[in-house]
């Protein structure tokens, strides 16, 4: 708004002393109008527009968070019965548990080398499925199945699928010559992160492959044609033009998957339903287990929510950090 | 990005931060109402303050009431709706069941305590935490005098936290040893193991047929270890408790569980990592395929053997303990309690739903189909009049049988880190090691 700017009509003028027109009106031969100050309604209009989304944050988010940090500070007994507060007890309790670095480094483990594994992975198959072939249709329809089947059933099957003695990964792998006899995939210390590393990148692959696949598809042809004459084979290609325009959707999908899979509760659940301690639980779980199976300690629990919470947010902002997803950065 | 001016978005910049703050400060206040009720009060209070919303709304009776039951096989829902319809009809309440697995009850039925709902009738497990918190009402008032004195007394006393009852026992199981009579024979074994010795002898042999054949099969997995643990600590002449102190490193506890991973790992004659192998899906399946020599198992396992694998030959053998012990069984109660209702006077819509249920034609019915020992003396009448030789083998044993220190308000969280540890005291943990980290969680408890 222009109020800052007062220019009254000279004297001599058809009305002088009264605030002088702006171009506009002055070209347009107008009569001055007096200008209004911005009404409230018009302060208060963005926020009507925005009312609903932010009543569902708040209402989904906010008061949800504020509730949990709310339980963190509150002594609760086994049945459930809130008993008073607890100042930082929970805390303190919570960060005494033995279990706890080791959780936290299985979480940081599964979640990197399955990112990172995801990613490779569905580089590939983005690369291949945006070439033309016969059949990429059905392909990339096909690729889409195990992302729209829930990740528990397919985490259920899974488990059945390694099972020791039903299990038909084993007689699989025995019939190829891989093992010599049964493996118990899920028992096995130094198996279970593996099958669980495979199992989340399934789940994941689909979407993944569909984020890079909408980079490369938006790639201008002129680019390819272009290094088509400079000589570029597919290495340089990849390495030069593919890979720097791909890099926000990278970054998009690494952020993501990173949160999803940080948070996954149902593949860790239930592959390591039948394993006692806590040698293979991640963030979640313990958190469950801390909640409704072992201690029956929901203060406990909200505080070791807390701390996945704020873990989660330093994780985030220390990559969007390195990677310096800034606009004008890039290439 | 910028995509307003500065003003603006420093103006919704504070309005959301406001609006931020405000719902943390009502979230906040919003659970501060429940602990400063409760906050100095101490348990009694708690109770008298729960009671007088009762007695004044005397005339506020119930007209809905919320069951919430555990799903022990797929009968079990049809049962329970089956109730309800005759329930509502005849009683004119409406009731609002809900069947939940074991392994999401606890949860649940926390998350309906924190929030302030709590069932009007619960079938658990436990009920001390909750007696302690003053959450139950007591059986006699909403039990008529005919059904409590129905009960098999020790049943009954089970029920008891400080003297009254609060919970009725719903269904009992006792454990005996299951074997295979087809690969004892195999292994030229002629009878069924009565001494520890015996058992690891016998098991090494079935181990040794090869074709994944294994001995005893051992369910020690986080759902229901707890069974095992009893049956061995016992038979051992070891206890959760010893004189109302908890004893859960005591030594002949730490001697069984050793005896279980010399069991695992020397002779290695249980199935593949038994520390991490569940019943009902893994261990079970396993002796009704054929594959087990001898597991533990309650009358439930008859019923899914008849269904699973009719021609499985069998055969029933008290449990075996070492050399000059006598046998143990372990008894496991299942109760129904009543929470009062802070809304409204329930005790008359849960006496009309219990009475019902406690019925003996409709509760003996629904006890034999599930495979369980009943806990009324009317019931168990009933059923042995038509019991098989294996469902009296059952019978016979539970008036003798030991039970677990449910109402110990500690067990819940005994019992968790039972659950959640004992495996890896066949899984590469030092027995020992295993049990004093029990021990300490049991004593912290009882401590504070």
């Amino acid at each position: 708004m222009d109020a800052g700017v007062s220019r009254t009509n000279p004297p001599g003028s058809p009305h002088p002393g009264l605030p002088a027109p702006g171009p506009v009106e002055a070209r347009a031969g107008v009569a001055a109008q007096p200008p209004r100050r911005p009404g409230l309604l018009r302060r208060v209009q963005p926020l009507v527009w925005l009312g609903p989304s932010l009543l569902l944050i708040i209402g989904v988010v906010v008061y949800p968070a504020a509730t949990i940090i709310a339980t963190s500070l509150q002594r609760i007994s086994v049945s459930g019965l809130t008993t008073g507060w607890a100042g930082i007890q929970n805390y303190a309790r919570l960060l005494a548990q033995p279990a706890l670095l080791t959780v936290l480094a299985n979480t940081l483990v599964w979640v990197a080398v399955s990112v990172a594994i995801t990613t490779v992975l569905a580089l590939a198959i983005a690369v291949l499925l945006n070439e033309h072939f016969p059949g990429r249709k059905l392909v990339r329809t096909a690729l889409l199945l195990p992302w729209a089947a829930s990740v528990t059933i397919t985490t259920i099957g899974f488990k059945w699928i390694f099972n020791y003695y039903y299990g038909i990964f084993n007689p699989l792998l025995q019939g190829l010559g891989i093992i010599s006899g049964p493996v118990d995939w899920l028992g096995n210390d130094s198996t279970f992160m593996a099958a669980l590393v495979g199992v989340t990148v399934f789940v994941s692959v689909a979407f993944t492959t569909y984020v890079l696949l909408a980079g490369l598809q938006s790639l201008p042809a002129e680019l390819r044609e272009a290094a088509a004459i400079d000589g570029a084979n597919w290495r340089s290609y990849f390495r030069y033009i593919s890979l720097p325009w791909l890099r926000p959707y990278l970054v998009i999908e690494s952020v993501l998957n990173g949160i999803w899979i940080f948070n996954s509760f149902p593949i860790v659940w239930v592959l390591n339903s039948t394993n006692p301690g806590y040698t293979h639980d991640t963030a979640i779980t313990y958190m469950y287990k801390l909640a409704f199976v072992t201690d029956n300690d929901i203060g406990m629990a909200a505080a070791m929510s807390v701390l996945n919470i704020l873990v989660l947010l330093v994780l985030v902002l220390a990559y969007m950090r390195t990677v310096d997803v800034d606009d004008g950065a890039a290439a | 990005m910028r995509l307003m001016g500065i003003e603006r978005s420093a103006v919704l910049g504070r309005t959301l931060a406001l609006l931020s703050a405000s719902a943390l400060v009502l979230g906040a206040c919003g659970s501060a109402a429940t602990p400063s009720s409760t906050a100095s009060a101490g348990a009694p209070t708690q109770a008298a303050s729960n009671e007088s919303p009762a007695a004044s709304a005397a005339s506020n009776a119930c007209t809905q009431i919320s069951v919430v039951v555990a799903n022990y096989s797929n009968l079990t829902a049809p049962f329970w709706q089956g109730l309800v319809k005759t329930v509502q009809a005849k009683a004119g309440i409406t009731v609002n069941l809900q069947v939940v697995d074991w392994s999401d009850i606890h949860q649940k039925v926390t998350t309906m305590v924190q929030v302030g709902t709590p069932p009007d009738i619960l079938n658990y497990d436990t009920f001390a935490n909750f007696a302690k918190d003053g959450l139950l009402m007591t059986t006699d008032q909403y039990l008529g005098a005919q059904t409590v004195q129905d009960f098999v007394p020790s049943f009954e006393q089970s029920g008891h936290y400080q003297d009254k009852a609060y919970a009725m026992p719903l269904v009992a199981s006792d454990w005996l040893l299951y074997y295979n009579q087809d690969l004892f024979s195999q292994a030229s074994i002629a009878a069924p193991p009565t001494t520890w010795d015996e058992l690891m002898a016998d098991a090494q042999k079935i181990s040794a047929l090869g074709g994944q054949k294994a001995g005893f099969g051992l369910a020690f997995g986080p759902v229901e270890p707890q069974v095992d643990f009893s049956m061995f600590a016992w038979a051992n002449g070891g206890d959760y408790q010893t004189n109302g102190k908890w004893t859960l490193n005591s030594d002949q506890n730490i001697q069984a569980m050793q005896y279980l991973n010399d069991l695992a790992n020397k002779s290695k004659s249980t199935e593949v990592n038994p520390g991490k192998t569940n019943r009902v899906e893994g261990v079970w399946p396993l002796f009704t395929k054929g594959i087990l020599g001898m597991t533990l198992g309650n009358a439930a396992l008859i019923s899914r053997i008849k269904k699973d694998n009719p021609s499985l030959k069998y055969g029933l053998a008290p449990f075996p303990a070492p050399a000059g012990k006598p046998s143990v069984s372990l008894g496991i109660a299942d109760y129904m309690m009543a929470f009062k209702n802070a809304k409204c006077d329930n005790t008359d819509a849960v006496k009309k739903f219990l009475t019902a249920f406690w019925d003996t034609n409709t509760y003996a019915g629904w006890v034999k189909s599930e495979g369980f020992l009943p806990t009324t003396t009317s019931a168990t009448q009933a059923m042995t009049a038509t019991a098989s030789d294996t469902d009296k083998a059952f019978l016979n044993v539970l008036p003798s049988a030991k039970f677990a220190p449910i109402t110990d308000p500690c067990y819940d969280k005994v019992l968790g880190a039972i659950k959640t540890n004992i495996g890896l005291t066949v899984s590469g943990s030092d027995p020992k090691t295993v049990l004093d980290g029990i021990q300490s969680t049991a004593t912290t408890c009882a401590g504070s």
